[in-house]
């Protein structure tokens, strides 16, 4: 390899920066092969990699010198000025190794949940995708604003008009998610594979690495469209990256596809796909099934607004067809697919609270500099009697506070790549492109700039705050005085107040977050996942509609012979995370009102199904064996949707019509419990069930509720499903609770990290609290001592001192408050059960910090209370 | 300090140049320099002085090709000018005709 060393690539950056161009080239050269060739054969990975440092710290000053050498032919005088600094403010934090830990640790604990937090922030929101130009790549919606729906997946006929018709995009393609089976190898496999239009890769700009993408004519009728594209994981999986694939044949769903080619490595398109299939023409003529995702590629220079003109008067003309009425579209822009609003909100709130996070860090080593510079007073005012400026002394402060910031990044960056390895770890689902976090040049950009301003902020405090002016009264005191001067003492309880109000605001969003997680726990989802496990399997074309009825009954008959099983049913969608299908409904008094008409979901369901969930039946009867769909219309509805249609009456043996159809007239046979398909965080779905048998729908989501762990039963199910037809492979097993519990790990996600800053948060502002008043404490011991000796009582030491120390803290808190009320509706969205200015939270944290700080205050005014008197008053 | 005076430091390096023939180039010139005069030299200050041997007009050099062990980067090769080579015999002949007649033990320092 012939790179500079790694982990030393910003050392290399660092020592150019002060040379000059010509010199970089062979100075940092020899280097590298001296890296190379030498020292790393010799002295192992570590102590080379440290060699190399070494040699460019101490080259540093010499090519520095050089470089602006070589302009003014003479040492310039602010370089000089900058090194002494630089060597004063290095002598004197290796003096007082304390402080200097204690500084760096705090930065290092800010910086890093700063870097790790924007990297995260960096390549899921302010990266572009990956594709060519994706600003004109946009995704385009069906709205039917008759019936309030204002973004639907298209239907095919709706698509290929528009295809034809529009004038505003390059290129316009669909797609249509798919899940295949493959065989004719040793195991029949389940891919996840996409039905694409000819042009999808073409809006992308996405060229295979080997074969052909698809041609035009392949998605239309009359074209051959058994073609296969694989994509990169799955060639790689399956063929070991074997070029040779190309032109073989593969078989998926029983039909022979000739792969023509593979597609470059990461997914073309979020979200994993194994296998590219023609999306043919003409496939499906519905107007009212919607189904496809819509993207196009703009003209140059047409704007979004141009294309809307365009493809809504296509659309008026498409309406007057469409059975839903109506049709408009809606365009939206691709960076939408990257991170929805949700996680965009939380990240932005996370940014905010380690934003926060650095802040109060910077306030602690802004207070203990201060401290640090009343200590060093008569040291300050020998330099000032000596004629240093005070643009010098401050410089020199200053010089010192982004040293620290530096060497607290350097640390902070170790710390953040720790920090992204357990984001990744704890991945809670949802975020795209997670893995792709790391350390790039954008996070080490931002690193180096919070480093700097952090430096800065923290040392021109101390800095301006020097005491200057009275070079005889700072000689005569020197660091005895009493706390510093009133100026300073306003100063460090400003301060104070500040991490204070800092730390309540963030534990107030920690807080509101922990609320709504345990309020999200307790919501009662209206069925049992306990022990409950789901698996899919698919049926291929090759089966009829009479086979699937048999086939699935025959399954389920033989799954409930298992020993360990209690119950067995089957149902079209998978609760929580399968998608949805849904329908218009009305009383079949009203069907010709349209208003009348109300969106529910329906699921087809085997009649074992509500038992296997643990779905109570209210009212009425369950399915039987012998009932199928449509012969006659027979439903069992959920509560809410009764109580919805025929509020207050019995709604069996009533009638409504399915997919407001006159035809599709059902009879109400019973009435189940709600239950939350969509998640905790959902309300109760309203549901039509009718029978699965007679449907033939695929693919088939088994629901299986087992006596003790549901994993006990796969390889039995395995077995059992092979017997009866052994190139039907299982796919997609989950159990239940996993399925629920993951349904909120973006919250508990972004609770636990939130948490821990705002734990963070709290000790730091701790520290500084306890810090300043021990500090003040230590400085006032022998005012302290002639306070006792005079006769004052120890509860009034007590008293004074804490009063004193809590004084900022209340100051601090209040005006947190106030902060928080106004920042908390930004995270309103991230929220469950619990108002934004929730009273409850909000007088707990008030409470805990000032318990807390009440507890940081105490222990230096303990200390107070055991200076003795006469040793006081001797040092007086 | 005028152009013909030559600092040690700037005596050592011309010598290294001189021993190591055609393969002088700022890192052996270090490796050199660290084996026989035993302390620890950086690159930065090897180049520095180079560079100052060059603008007295002891020292030239010329770039060699890029190297891949080298990031792809081109070395500099440096070597001794007759000049340079006139300069260093001269430091030699002050150095030998002041120590003419001094004799001092390297390891106490008695005379």
């Amino acid at each position: 390899m012939s790179r500079s060393p790694l982990g030393s690539r910003l050392a290399a950056t660092m020592l150019g920066a002060f040379l000059a161009p010509h010199q970089r080239d062979y100075i940092l050269g020899d280097l590298a092969e001296e890296f190379q060739r030498h020292v790393l054969p010799q002295r192992g990975a570590v102590r080379a990699h440290l060699w190399y440092w070494q040699q460019v710290f101490r080259s540093i000053p010499s090519s520095a010198s050089r470089k602006r050498g070589r302009r003014t032919r003479k040492r310039d005088p602010y370089i000089m000025t900058l090194i002494q600094d630089l060597r004063f403010a290095a002598r004197s934090l290796i003096k007082t190794p304390g402080f200097t830990a204690i500084a760096v640790l705090t930065l290092a604990l800010g910086i890093g949940a700063n870097t790790t937090i924007f990297s995260v922030v960096q390549t899921v929101l302010l990266r572009p995708l990956p594709y060519d130009e994706p600003d004109r790549i946009v995704q385009i919606w069906e709205t039917h604003p008759d019936r309030g729906w204002n973004s639907m997946s298209f239907s095919h006929p709706n698509f290929w008009d528009l295809w034809d018709q529009n004038e505003s995009f390059e290129e316009m393609a669909a797609m249509a998610g798919a899940a295949v089976n493959l065989t004719g190898f040793q195991y029949p496999e389940r891919l996840a594979a996409r039905r694409v239009s000819a042009e999808f890769f073409r809006v992308l700009r996405v060229e295979p690495i080997i074969g052909r993408g698809f041609l035009p004519g392949e998605d239309q009728p009359g074209g051959d469209p058994r073609v296969a594209l694989l994509g990169n994981g799955f060639w790689m999986r399956r063929y070991g990256g074997d070029s040779s694939v190309v032109g073989q044949t593969i078989t998926l769903n029983d039909t022979p596809l000739t792969v023509i080619g593979v597609l470059p490595t990461g997914n073309p398109f979020p979200g994993e796909t194994d296998v590219y299939v023609p999306l043919v023409r003409g496939s499906n003529t519905m107007r009212s099934d919607h189904r496809l995702f819509v993207m196009g590629r703009l003209n140059p220079g047409v704007t979004v607004d141009a294309a809307f003109a365009d493809l809504s008067a296509i659309a008026d003309g498409i309406g007057l067809q469409d059975e839903d009425g109506a049709l408009g579209v809606r365009i939206e822009s691709s960076s939408e697919w990257v991170a929805g609003s949700q996680l965009r909100v939380a990240l932005w709130v996370l940014m905010g609270a380690v934003g926060f996070l650095l802040l109060i860090a910077c306030v602690n080593l802004t207070n203990l500099l201060l401290a640090r510079a009343t200590g060093r007073q008569r040291e300050t005012a020998v330099c000032a009697a000596l004629g240093a400026t005070r643009g010098r002394l401050t410089s020199r402060i200053l010089t010192e506070s982004v040293v620290l910031g530096l060497v607290g990044a350097a640390l902070g960056i170790g710390l953040s790549v720790l920090g992204i390895r357990l984001v990744q770890a704890f991945n809670p689902g949802g975020i795209p492109r997670l893995s792709e976090v790391g350390i790039n040049h954008w996070v080490l950009g931002f690193t180096l700039i919070a480093a700097l301003a952090t430096g800065v902020v923290t040392g021109l405090v101390p800095g301006l705050q020097m005491p200057y002016g009275n070079l005889l009264t700072m000689l005569r005191d020197g660091d005895r005085g009493v706390a510093g001067n009133r100026r300073q003492h306003r100063t460090r309880s400003a301060l104070v107040a500040a991490e204070a109000a800092l730390s309540l605001m963030l534990l107030v969003g920690a807080g509101l977050l922990i609320r709504s997680f345990s309020e999200l726990q307790r919501v009662d989802t209206g069925f049992d996942s306990n022990n409950r496990m789901s698996f899919q399997v698919s049926l291929p074309g090759s089966y009829g509609n009479e086979q699937r009825t048999e086939f699935l009954s025959r399954f389920l008959g033989r799954i409930n012979e298992i020993p360990q099983v209690h119950a067995a049913g089957a149902v079209n969608m998978r609760p929580i995370v399968g998608g949805s299908t849904g329908m218009g409904i009305a009383t079949a008094e009203n069907i010709d009102d349209e208003s009348a008409v109300t969106w529910v979901d329906w699921r087809m369901v085997t009649p074992d199904y509500f038992r296997t969930m643990g779905l109570p039946l209210i009212r009425g009867r369950n399915f039987t064996e012998q009932d199928r769909i449509g012969q006659p219309w027979q439903a069992v509805i959920s509560q809410q949707l009764a109580d919805l249609l025929w509020p207050g009456e019995d709604p069996l043996g009533r009638r409504a019509a399915l997919w407001a159809d006159p035809g599709r007239i059902a009879e109400i046979i019973g009435v189940v419990g709600g239950m939350r398909e969509r998640g905790p965080q959902a309300d109760p779905t309203m549901v039509v069930y009718i029978p699965y048998y007679g449907a033939g729908w695929t693919p088939v989501t088994f629901m299986v509720h087992t006596a003790g762990d549901p994993a006990v039963v796969i390889p039995t199910l395995r077995t059992v499903l092979s017997e009866i037809d052994a190139n039907l492979p299982i796919s997609n097993i989950a159990q239940m609770d996993d399925l629920v519990s993951n349904s909120v790990a973006g919250n508990r996600f972004n609770m636990l990290l939130l948490g821990i800053f705002a734990g963070v948060a709290m000790l730091l502002a701790l520290a500084g609290i306890y810090g300043v008043l021990a500090y003040s404490v230590t400085r006032r011991t022998n005012e302290i001592g002639v306070r006792v000796a005079l006769g004052a009582s120890h509860g009034n030491v007590l008293r004074q001192i804490v009063l004193q120390g809590m004084r900022p803290v209340v100051v601090g808190i209040a005006t947190g408050v106030a902060g928080a009320v106004g920042l908390s509706r930004f995270m309103s969205t991230l929220l469950f059960g619990v108002a934004p200015t929730d009273p409850v939270t909000f007088a707990g944290v008030a409470v805990l910090l000032a318990m807390a700080g009440l507890g940081a205050c105490y222990l230096p005014a303990r200390r107070a209370l055991r200076v003795d008197p006469v040793a006081a008053l001797r040092e007086e | 300090m005028g152009k013909r005076d030559l600092p040690e430091f700037e005596q050592l390096v011309l010598l290294a140049l001189v021993r190591l023939g055609k393969q002088g180039y700022g890192m052996t010139v270090r490796r050199e320099l660290e084996s026989t005069s035993g302390r620890s030299v950086t690159i930065g200050s090897v180049y520095a002085t180079l560079e100052r041997l060059e603008a007295k007009g002891y020292v030239t050099s010329w770039h060699g090709d890029p190297d891949p062990v080298r990031g792809g980067r081109a070395r500099r090769n440096f070597e001794p000018t007759p000049d340079g080579l006139v300069a260093l015999a001269r430091a030699r002949d002050v150095m030998e005709r002041m120590w003419d007649g001094v004799s001092i033990d390297a390891e106490t320092g008695s005379r």
